[in-house]
């Protein structure tokens, strides 16, 4: 089973907290469904915190997590942390992002 | 009678100096369970840095049962505008070159709470400043609040921004009453001799209290690396403009400058239960990019 959430509903148009991101994927873990769809649509700005908990976060969500609508700006926060972990020499799978940086649609 | 004289001129060291003693003085009063009277009569200029540090107390001590009154200033101009910005209680209804005083308090059982708080106080910032700011501003506040939310088991927390368009700056004020940086540091058994060295370190990013995660104390560095190299040196050569960016917490205050002059030291005799950043950000002359100061 498939469903879809619309993130500006649940947290607003920007996204501050880690303890959001978090507490959210914490209950997506605990979902029935295998595969969730998570709609930006109207998210204008996502925190470095956010980003960075949000891409650790789904790391460990045994399901499969689709990105949508995500805008520019919002794409170039997950980006410019994945380039951080990357000078780091550290490795996360970004797997919705390009290499052009560029969200891949779903 | 809290007797409140505050310098007069647009350097907030001075003033944040004055407010500690003046917080000092209403909690004294208020262990002793005194009514406290704030008399600002005399008060000709104040700056958003000491509006938010007092009225943050007050708010504090008012949740726990304080009896608070004030003198309003004589002067007209500053009466008008601490009513316009909610002083000290604080206010829905924002102006059109000011985020009022937020205050709120800590609900432990909603951990959306920071940000939904967030969202209702910065919805309409953007249309307080010049686009060229871009998403600084959201970023800078976005990571505040979430470090207030992350590391400071807070009560209250309060926030103010004023835009000067003669002299185009921009301050930002935040306030939390928590366990403040350098005994966050003590309790993660990281080590510094003063409290200014504390604040030093949370500024470098190279101390961080979450040991077992990686790629964290990114917040309060890329906060001082936007707003300083960002704001101040790059888009702002022009001298006349100084941009400041100041932290203080417990004894400790850290003064980063346009220039590129960094002072910290700690306070002799007062101190902040807490941790207060004050930014003045200069107007870009051209749209800041955030994510090109967030890689390196």
């Amino acid at each position: 089973m498939k469903t879809k959430i619309l993130l500006s509903q649940k947290f607003g148009n920007n996204i501050f907290t880690r303890n959001t991101i978090s507490s959210f994927l914490e209950k997506i873990k605990n979902m029935k469904e295998a595969e969730i769809v998570l709609d930006f649509k109207g998210v204008k700005f996502i925190s470095r915190s956010c980003a960075d908990e949000y891409l650790k976060q789904k790391e460990n969500v045994k399901k499969k997590i689709t990105e949508v609508n995500m805008s520019q700006e919002v794409c170039s926060m997950f980006n410019a942390v994945k380039n951080q972990y990357e000078k780091a020499g550290f490795t996360l799978s970004f797997d919705v992002y390009s290499n052009t940086g560029k969200l891949i649609p779903a | 009678m809290i007797k409140i004289d505050l310098s007069e001129g647009d350097n907030p060291v001075e003033q944040i100096k004055e407010s500690l003693k003046i917080i000092s003085r209403i909690d004294d009063a208020f262990d002793k369970r005194e009514k406290i009277s704030l008399d600002l009569s005399g008060v000709k200029w104040v700056l958003p840095c000491t509006v938010i540090l007092i009225s943050g107390k007050l708010r504090e001590i008012l949740c726990k049962g304080a009896d608070v009154s004030y003198i309003p200033p004589k002067n007209l101009k500053v009466k008008e505008w601490l009513s316009d910005i909610g002083f000290p209680l604080g206010k829905t209804k924002d102006g059109s070159t000011f985020i009022s005083i937020k205050h709120f308090a800590n609900n432990l059982s909603n951990p959306n709470q920071v940000n939904e708080e967030a969202n209702s106080m910065l919805k309409k910032i953007e249309t307080k400043i010049p686009n060229s700011f871009g998403g600084s501003i959201l970023y800078i506040l976005g990571e505040l609040a979430d470090n207030i939310d992350q590391h400071s088991n807070f009560t209250h927390a309060s926030l103010m921004a004023q835009y000067f368009p003669q002299k185009e700056y921009l301050d930002i004020a935040v306030l939390d009453n928590g366990i403040s940086i350098p005994f966050n540091f003590e309790k993660n058994n990281i080590s510094f001799k003063k409290d200014s060295e504390a604040i030093k370190k949370a500024l470098s990013g190279e101390a961080t209290t979450k040991k077992d995660e990686k790629m964290r104390a990114f917040g309060l560095k890329s906060c001082k690396d936007i707003s300083i190299k960002g704001f101040l040196l790059k888009i702002n050569p022009d001298p006349r403009i100084k941009g400041e960016l100041h932290v203080v917490s417990r004894k400790g205050i850290a003064i980063l400058k346009s220039s590129g002059e960094e002072n910290f030291y700690d306070f002799g005799n007062v101190s902040l239960d807490g941790t207060f950043l004050y930014f003045r950000l200069p107007t870009p002359k051209n749209k800041i990019d955030i994510y090109s100061y967030l890689e390196g």
